[in-house]
Formats: C-alpha cells, sequence, structure tokens
C-alpha cells in the first residue's frame, strides 16, 4: 500500500516538475539557437542596430554582414503598436470596469459580464482578419475623408484592433481587483457623502491600485506576444517611424516571416528568429513576473 | 472655457434647490461646488457607460460583418447543363472532354480557343468529378443524353451571389460580358439554382474556391486537441492535485507556482518556437502533423489546466479530508477517493476551457508548420494537416475572391464550435459543481 | 417630546429587500442632542433602520423603501433631496473601523476635501485637528499624522472613524454597533466620547449591550422581528418597561 503511495505521490510530483520542465525547454531551446546566432552576428548589433533585412543578408556573398540584423525597428514596430492598443484597452478596460463593478444593478452585470467575454474568447486570427478586412478599409475611409493618408497596414489599424483583443483581459482583472476593494471601504466614503465616482476615484481604485497596475502590465504583455493580428494586419518591411499611420513591423511578424516556410536551419535567418524569440520571451517574462508580485503583495493585503 | 462650466453650474444649482436650510448649501460657493461635483459625478458615469457600450457595439459590429460576409458561402450556385455521355469518352475516363463538348453543344456561338476557353469557365473543375460519379452510380446512363446539374465556378458562383463589381469596364473585372450573356441564358431557362453547399463540409482545402472545404482542417484541429487534451490532461491535473494537495510550503513550490502562472503569460509563440526547435528538429517529428500541433498545444494550455484544477481542488472543504482522514486513509486515498471526485466538475470546466483556448490558438502551428497546403483530409495524426484557425490565416491570405465568403464562413464555424465548447463548460459548472 | 427638540422622525416605514420585508411600519422620533440607542435581537432591522436615515440603502439594488423619514420636517426621501449633502449632514461610524489605506491625516481630510469646507492647507490643518482632538485622539497621533491609518489599534481606528466622520460638521452622527469589535477598555472611551458628542451632535447608536444603552444613551427604541415594539426615555424603559417582551429581552431571556 505504501509502495503504491509513494508511486501516486511520485507522479503528482513529476506533473508538476515537468511545469518547470517547459519553462526550461523554452529558455534552453531559445537561448540555446540564439547563442549560434550571436556568433554571426554580434549581440550588439543585433539589440541596437537599426537595419533589418534579413532577405539580402540570406545571399551567400552578404551572409552575416553587419547591419542587416538591428533589431531596434522591429522593437519600436512592436512598442508602438502596443502603445496604441493600450491607449484603447486601458481606459475602456478599466472604465468598464468600474461601470461593472460600482454602477450597474447585479442583474445588467450577470447579463453583460458573459458578453464582454465572448471577446475574450475569440480567437486573435479572427481579429486579425477583421482588421484587415473590414476595419482598415473602414480607417482608411476615414483618413481620406480628414485628408490623412494612412497606410493600408498601417500601426494604427493594428494597435486598435489589438487594444480591442486586450481590453476583456484589463477589464476582468480590474475587475477582480476593484470587487476585491471591501465594501466597508466603499461604505465609509459613501457614508461621508462621496458620490460614487468619487469613491471610485479616491478609495476603490487607490485600494486597488496594484491589482489595476498588474492588469496593464499583463495586457502590455499580452500585446508584445500577440502574433497573429500582426501577422494578419501589420507590415512587413521594417522601419524605423513614429508615425502611427505608416506600415510598421514587430517581433513576432518577423518571427513568422523568418520561419514559415521551408527553410534551412542553419542559415542566420533562422537562427535570427530565436534570437527575437529569446527577447520577446525575456521582455514578457519581466512584466509577466512582475505582475504577478504586485498582486501577491495586494492579496497579502486584504486577506 | 472654466467661466463657461462655472455658469453652467450655477445655473444647475439654482434650479436644484435644496429643500434644506444647510448651513453650507445654501451658501452660494458650496452649491457651485456642489453641482461641479454632480457634473463629475455624471461624466464619470457617462465615461463608464461608453466604455461598456464601446465593447458592445464592436461585438456587433464584428459578428455582424462576419456573417455578412460568410453567410453565403453555405449555398452554392449550381447550373443545369445538357450532357451527353459519349461512350468512347466515358472509357477513356476522359469526362473532362464530354463536360466541354457538352457545353460547347449548348452554346455553340462560343467561337475560338479564347471565347470556349471562357464558356468551359463558367462550370467548376469538380464538375468532372461530379460526373464521373453520376456514371459510376448510375452505368446505363452512358451514351444517353441528360439534364446534369453541375457546381459552378467560383466565378459564376460569386456573380450569383452578387459579390462581383459588374459597374467597373470588362476589361478589369473576371467575369466578362460574353460570360454574363451565357449565365443570363441559362437563367432564363430557370437552370440556376441555389442549393445548400456540401462541398463546404466533406471537402479538404482546395485552390478552387468553390471546391474548397473544411473537413481537412476539421479533422487536423480534432486530431491535435485529441492529442494536446491527452497530455496536458494527464500531467495538469497530477500538478494541480501535487500542487494543492502534497506540495510541501518551501522555495521549490513557490518556485513551480511562479513557474506556472509565468507561462500562462507566455506568448504562444514562443511555444511554437520551443516545438519548432525540440519536436521537429531535435526529435525529427514529422512537419505539419497533428501530432506536433496536439504536442504544442499541450504546453500552451497546461498553465490554464494547472490553475482551474488547483482552484476547483481548493474549493473542495478541508472537513471532507479530514473526515476521511480519520476514518483511517491515507493521504493519497484521500486524495484519490474524496478531494479528485469531488472536484472533478471544476477540473473538467477548466479543461475544457483549454480546449476552447487550443482550438482557436494559431500562432504555434504556424511555427512547425500546419499552414501548409493540405488538400486531403488526413487520416491519422501523423499526416500533414491544417486546423480550423490556420485554415482562417491560410485562406485570408488568398487574394481570389471567391475565398472571402468563404473566410468567414470558417470563422463562423469555429466561433460555432467555440460556443458549444463554452456552453458546455457553463453547462457542466452550473449543473454538476457542488455548492459547498 | 416637544417637537421643536425633534431632530428626525419616521413616519410609517416599511422597507423589504426584494421580497423579504425587514421594516414593517416603524415610526420613531429622534431627539436633538440626545443618544438615541436602538436595542434588539439580531436580524431585527436595527441596521436596515439606521442606513434609512441617511439613505445608503439607496446603494442596496434590491432595498424598496416606503414611507418617510424626516430631517428637520423635511422628508428625505424626496425626489428633490440631494444625498450627498444628506449624508454630510447625517454622518455615519460602522460596526468594524475602517479607515481607509491612507494616512491618518488623510483620513481625517478626505470628507472635507470632497465637500470643499476649506479654502487652504491650514485651514485643513486646522479642522483635521479639531476632529481628532473631538474624537480624544489628538494626544496619541499628533506625532504621526502620516502613518497609514490602519496602523492604529482598533479602538484607536474606530475613533479614527469618528474623527473622519465628525469632520464634515454633520448634525446627526448614525452608529452601527461602534464597540462591538472594541475591547471593554476602548469601549469605554468611547462611550466616554458619545457623552461628550452629543453636546453638539445628535446621536443614534445600536448596540447589542443593554449596559451599554442604559449607560450612554436617552432614549431607548425595541426593535423585534421588523417592528419597535417600544420605545421611549431609557431610564422608564429599563426601570419599569410596559411590555414584557421589552422586559425579557433586556432581562437576556431572548435574542
Ligand atoms: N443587503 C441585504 N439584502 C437582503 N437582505 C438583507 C440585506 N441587509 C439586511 N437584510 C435582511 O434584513 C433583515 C434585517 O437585517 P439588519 O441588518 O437590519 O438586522 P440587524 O438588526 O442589524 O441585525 P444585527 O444585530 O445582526 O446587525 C435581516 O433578515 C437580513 O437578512
Ligand atoms: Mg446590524
Amino acid at each position: 500500500m505504501a509502495r503504491f503511495d509513494k508511486i501516486i505521490k511520485g507522479y503528482f510530483f513529476l506533473c508538476a516538475a515537468f511545469s518547470v520542465l517547459i519553462t526550461v525547454l523554452i529558455v534552453f531551446s531559445v537561448l540555446f539557437e540564439s547563442v549560434r546566432f550571436f556568433n554571426i552576428v554580434p549581440v550588439w548589433d543585433f539589440l541596437f542596430g537599426t537595419q533589418w533585412s534579413p532577405q539580402t543578408a540570406m545571399r551567400a556573398d552578404q551572409a552575416g554582414s553587419s547591419g542587416s540584423f538591428g533589431a531596434v525597428p522591429l522593437f519600436m514596430g512592436t512598442v508602438l503598436i502596443t502603445f496604441i492598443a493600450m491607449c484603447i484597452a486601458a481606459p475602456v478596460g478599466l472604465f468598464s470596469a468600474i461601470y461593472l463593478s460600482e454602477y450597474a444593478p447585479k442583474k445588467t452585470v450577470n447579463s453583460i459580464k458573459p458578453i464582454l467575454e465572448m471577446l475574450a474568447g475569440v480567437p486573435t486570427v479572427v481579429y486579425g482578419y477583421f482588421a484587415v478586412i473590414t476595419f482598415s478599409p473602414f480607417l482608411r475611409g476615414v483618413g481620406d475623408f480628414f485628408g490623412l493618408s494612412i497606410a493600408s497596414e498601417s500601426a494604427m489599424v493594428t494597435g486598435i484592433v489589438m487594444g480591442i483583443m486586450i481590453i476583456p483581459y484589463v477589464m476582468s482583472l480590474s475587475n477582480d481587483a476593484m470587487n476585491a476593494v471591501p465594501q466597508s471601504l466603499k461604505d465609509a466614503s459613501t457614508g461621508m457623502g462621496a458620490t460614487r465616482s468619487e469613491t471610485v476615484r479616491l478609495v476603490v481604485i487607490p485600494a486597488a491600485l496594484p491589482g489595476i497596475i498588474s492588469a496593464m502590465l499583463l495586457g502590455i504583455s499580452r500585446g508584445i506576444g500577440e502574433t497573429m493580428i500582426v501577422v494578419m494586419a501589420a507590415g512587413l518591411a521594417a522601419k524605423l517611424t513614429a508615425n502611427p499611420f505608416e506600415a510598421v513591423t514587430t517581433v513576432t511578424v518577423q518571427i513568422v516571416t523568418l520561419l514559415v516556410g521551408d527553410q534551412e536551419f542553419d542559415s542566420a535567418k533562422t537562427l535570427a528568429a530565436f534570437a527575437l524569440g529569446l527577447t520577446l520571451f525575456f521582455f514578457t517574462l519581466v512584466l509577466n513576473v512582475a505582475a504577478l508580485f504586485i498582486s501577491r503583495k495586494y492579496r497579502e493585503q486584504y486577506d | 472655457m472654466i467661466k463657461r462650466t462655472t455658469k453652467i453650474a450655477m445655473k444647475r444649482a439654482k434650479k436644484k434647490k435644496n429643500p434644506f436650510k444647510f448651513k453650507l448649501g445654501s451658501s452660494k460657493k458650496n452649491q457651485v461646488h456642489l453641482a461641479r461635483r454632480h457634473a463629475r459625478e455624471r461624466r464619470f458615469r457617462v465615461f463608464g457607460f461608453s466604455a461598456i457600450a464601446a465593447s458592445m457595439i464592436f461585438l456587433l459590429v464584428f459578428f455582424a460583418s462576419i456573417i455578412a460576409d460568410g453567410y453565403s458561402a453555405f449555398t452554392q450556385a449550381q447550373l443545369r447543363i445538357v450532357v451527353t455521355f459519349d461512350q468512347s469518352l466515358v472509357e477513356k475516363g476522359n469526362y473532362r472532354k464530354i463536360l466541354q463538348n457538352s457545353l460547347k453543344q449548348q452554346f455553340p456561338e462560343a467561337k475560338g480557343r479564347k471565347q470556349r476557353f471562357m464558356l468551359y469557365k463558367l462550370v467548376s473543375k469538380g464538375g468532372v468529378n461530379s460526373l464521373r460519379k453520376l456514371v459510376d452510380n448510375n452505368p446505363q446512363i452512358i451514351g444517353e443524353t441528360d439534364q446534369v446539374w453541375l457546381p459552378a465556378s467560383s466565378l459564376i458562383d460569386m456573380y450569383v451571389k452578387g459579390k462581383t463589381n459588374n459597374e467597373v469596364d470588362e476589361s478589369k473585372r473576371k467575369i466578362k460580358d460574353l460570360q454574363i450573356k451565357w449565365l443570363e441564358e441559362l437563367q432564363a431557362n430557370n437552370s440556376v439554382r441555389s442549393v445548400f453547399n456540401t462541398a463546404f463540409f466533406t471537402n479538404g482545402d482546395s485552390r478552387e474556391p468553390e471546391q474548397a472545404g473544411i473537413l481537412g482542417s476539421i479533422m487536423g484541429s480534432i486530431f491535435s486537441i485529441v492529442v494536446c487534451m491527452l497530455i496536458s490532461m494527464s500531467i495538469g491535473i497530477g500538478a494541480a492535485v501535487y500542487l494543492e494537495e502534497f506540495a510541501p510550503k518551501n522555495k521549490l513550490t513557490d518556485l513551480i507556482e511562479v513557474n506556472i502562472n509565468n507561462l500562462a503569460a507566455v506568448p504562444s509563440i514562443i511555444f511554437g518556437l520551443l516545438a519548432l526547435a525540440i519536436y521537429l528538429n531535435f526529435f525529427g517529428m514529422p512537419r505539419s502533423s497533428s501530432l506536433v500541433g496536439g504536442f504544442a498545444l499541450a504546453m500552451l494550455v497546461l498553465p490554464t489546466i494547472v490553475i482551474a484544477s488547483r482552484n476547483a481542488l481548493a474549493a473542495v472543504p478541508p472537513s471532507i479530508r479530514f473526515a476521511a482522514t480519520a476514518l483511517g486513509a491515507t493521504k493519497v486515498q484521500v486524495t484519490l477517493h474524496h478531494t479528485i471526485p469531488y472536484a472533478l466538475p471544476g477540473i473538467l470546466t477548466g479543461t475544457i476551457l483549454g480546449v476552447a483556448r487550443a482550438l482557436g490558438e494559431t500562432a504555434p502551428l504556424l511555427m512547425i508548420g500546419m499552414v501548409a497546403f493540405v488538400a486531403d483530409v488526413p487520416t491519422g495524426i501523423l499526416d500533414p494537416a491544417t486546423s480550423l484557425p490556420t485554415q482562417i490565416y491560410l485562406w485570408a491570405d488568398s487574394p481570389e475572391l471567391g475565398f472571402v465568403e468563404k473566410t468567414s464562413a470558417c470563422i463562423i464555424i469555429l466561433l460555432l464550435i467555440l460556443g458549444i465548447v463554452n456552453g458546455t463548460a457553463a453547462y457542466i459548472r452550473k449543473k454538476f459543481q457542488y455548492d459547498w | 417630546m416637544k417637537n421643536k427638540d425633534i431632530r428626525m422622525q419616521a413616519k410609517g416605514l416599511n422597507v423589504s429587500y426584494g421580497d423579504k420585508q425587514a421594516l414593517f411600519d416603524v415610526n420613531l422620533e429622534i431627539a436633538k442632542n440626545k443618544v438615541t440607542a436602538l436595542i434588539g435581537p439580531s436580524g431585527c432591522g436595527k441596521s436596515t433602520f439606521l442606513r434609512c436615515l441617511n439613505r445608503m440603502n439607496d446603494v442596496v439594488d434590491s432595498c424598496k423603501i416606503d414611507g418617510i423619514v424626516q430631517l428637520d420636517g423635511f422628508n428625505i426621501y424626496k425626489k428633490k433631496v440631494d444625498v450627498v449633502l444628506l449624508r454630510q449632514k447625517i454622518g455615519m461610524v460602522f460596526q468594524k473601523p475602517n479607515p481607509f489605506p491612507k494616512s491618518i491625516y488623510e483620513n481625517v481630510a478626505y470628507g472635507p476635501k470632497i465637500h470643499g469646507l476649506t479654502n487652504s492647507r491650514e485651514e485643513l490643518d486646522k479642522l483635521v485637528k479639531k476632529s481628532l482632538n473631538r474624537a480624544g485622539l489628538w494626544e496619541e497621533v499628533k506625532d504621526r499624522l502620516e502613518d497609514p491609518g490602519t496602523s492604529l489599534s482598533g479602538g484607536q481606528q474606530q475613533r479614527l472613524c469618528i474623527a473622519r466622520a465628525i469632520a464634515v460638521t454633520p448634525e446627526v452622527i448614525l452608529m452601527d454597533e461602534p464597540c462591538s469589535a472594541l475591547d471593554p477598555i476602548a469601549t469605554k472611551i468611547i462611550e466616554e466620547l458619545i457623552d461628550d458628542l452629543k453636546k453638539k451632535f445628535t446621536i443614534v447608536i445600536i448596540t447589542h449591550s443593554m449596559q451599554q444603552a442604559a449607560r450612554v444613551s436617552d432614549y431607548t427604541a425595541f426593535f423585534h422581528l421588523g417592528k419597535i415594539i417600544e420605545s421611549g426615555e431609557t431610564k422608564q424603559m429599563f426601570s419599569n418597561p410596559r411590555l414584557k417582551r421589552t422586559q425579557d429581552y433586556i432581562a437576556g431571556k431572548f435574542g
């Protein structure tokens, strides 16, 4: 009997350990290929170079030529699109959460929340398709009306659609945070004659701030790592620009373009995708762990 | 600007005369202050409401546009053609020629290579298969002449559905005036009809939009989900049980916890890179297969399942465990006989939500090549395959007009499946979850 | 009770939460600058009644209120009434101390700030000091005003909440079992404070302690199953109750 127990227990432990193994495998595989890449292209050139043209570098005479693997335009593109996305998702998500937790009657909440959660369940490839087919032409039409020329793969289109995708995450996480604020605090404020909005601004949001910040960080992390929307709706050409109406490319777009289709595994081109993956993993890891610790601290506060 | 708002505030303050003779309420300054606070309150409320409304409107526009684009893909135009089943051609198996001859006969005015070529384009290339099937099922037709309903080509299908722009100059559109004339002739004879598009549900992918179907991608999705669930459930539930029931409170446990929470937020494309490097390059597993796709997805949904299962286990009250322990059960027995069974509905719900996530995931499958053009419906987990989302991606990339409605239709199907899956999860949660 | 001594008055108050009625035809007068105690067994509707007095029940979706509650002769449930202003006039102290997770200073300054009661920092400082002083807390916290309110002891926290409530110069203070989370010494301090506060404020207090009701209140209302069974001067009610049920409750025979 004891032996059987030991085996079962051991199995459970192995399962838990396996989750750590996944992380180790991720780090290991991505790091391994990245190191090979950095043997061809110096880290410095990759992180701070402003020229990204992996296609030309693939030709034999240019193999590993410096300057072609400068990832700065990709980083900037990612940041630009994520920034636009958060400009949409942060206020809309936060205000939705506020409305749901402080204003809407319970019945309304129970019927609205599942509908909004549907937004979170829509696969991102569908968002990408929507961006291309419906939203991009619409935005260009609006741009034409105001005499603005908007590229069909502009950062604006991609950013807005990505923002819509992130709204439900920000909403539901900050809603959780706000619901965790004890009713007694809200009552205290209301009892003093504060209006609802004053209670929200001065009591609920400050008390839920860690949770809200953590929600925003997770939203950003999601935006940075989002692939399908940008692959379908953002540009391919690496261009260093802050103009949201121009097409920019992102880290994930380049990973996909470098790796989809037939490839030889040893070229700098394919290895570059892993270096990009490593960077992506690193930044999202920092954001996720920060979000995790902030919200944990916060939870301890009210436990 | 500031003066204006003050004035408005004053006006409001006057209108809303307070019935109390409050010391503070009576002073003008305080009335203005109060009116401003109320204005701010209203604004805040409007913001909140608009935020919700914005999401709702988006959802509405989103569904409306997808459905408007996609519903037409569920029907398919057919043309009634008078076909002569020439014996020698049937024996040679040259059904193409049979079809072409029949068309020529029906529209003798098509002269020259170019016009005849245009004529052949009325009927789908799949029409040849329909003829062959007809003869196989019904051999006595050989040598006869009969009216046969054949699928129209995408070109005609789009025209019939009104999706083509016919205002532009002929040179700028695919469908030519002559073809329109022929089609109108057929329409005049009641020889054009619209039927339910079964091919869409029974075919694999195709280069021809009217023959392209989703069966291949559905099978691919099913295979990879089955692989994914077998792996992620057996590991995920185990991990959850360990963390919730057995794990000592120490640094290692803490690390595993942080690690799982982090994994849940790692971009999905990273899992694709991992699968590419480990499964394809290191272990040499077959590229584009649902097996590798399932492996990649398994790692992706593992954290979802672990977290959901843990919550379910944590909801089982400790008193139940105490009761079983007091009867002399070992910790493992308590867990296997009591805790897990009671937590099962919650675990199942979490797992189904994991399925939903895996069903919609695309990026990791791009990395392992589940985006190739696969015409054959896969029959096993080692066959090259696509999945519903990658099929959407592939079709979205196709330039032909005919694929627009197919893409949207595929999205409708995917969303329906996701709806059913999520609905099941909600049902199980409602129906079976114990209320402690 | 003479008319001019009545500060608040409930007439024919019926309250229900959804289908469940919590108060039945409640009538009560609350005397100016006196302490009125509400007593009664758990779930009898004391808190519900108290929350009706400053319309805190407006926040509860399911709550339906029918009847009249007057403040100085005006029905506070009239449409025109501004609840914000009303609640400034009728402050509230809760059962469990609930200071905001802000500094002691900010806790007390919260009300004056939202209501715009002061024009300068000095004025606000003065008001905070005055309020803390009145709540008998100033000497204990004057050197640590920037510490979080939650760092205080339970009794101190409750006095901080009282200071917070009186900082907006209310006319009536409602207290829902303010001492139930406190030890006897902290309770005694609060009771003395209530005695002091009634010079300036009208106070309504819910308590489960008969001794406390006898000690601090001038009038008492006994609630049972959503109705007022008996109300009147505390002295008279505790020494010579009109009804047997009141006597039994006061004697601890049920509840
Ligand atoms: N928010 C609410 N929703 C529904 N029912 C409520 C709500 N608040 C109170 N009730 C019900 O109204 C009745 C009166 O409750 P109330 O809180 O006024 O009692 P109480 O006299 O203050 O009791 P206690 O001494 O325990 O505080 C109770 O039966 C209670 O269940
Ligand atoms: Mg109560």
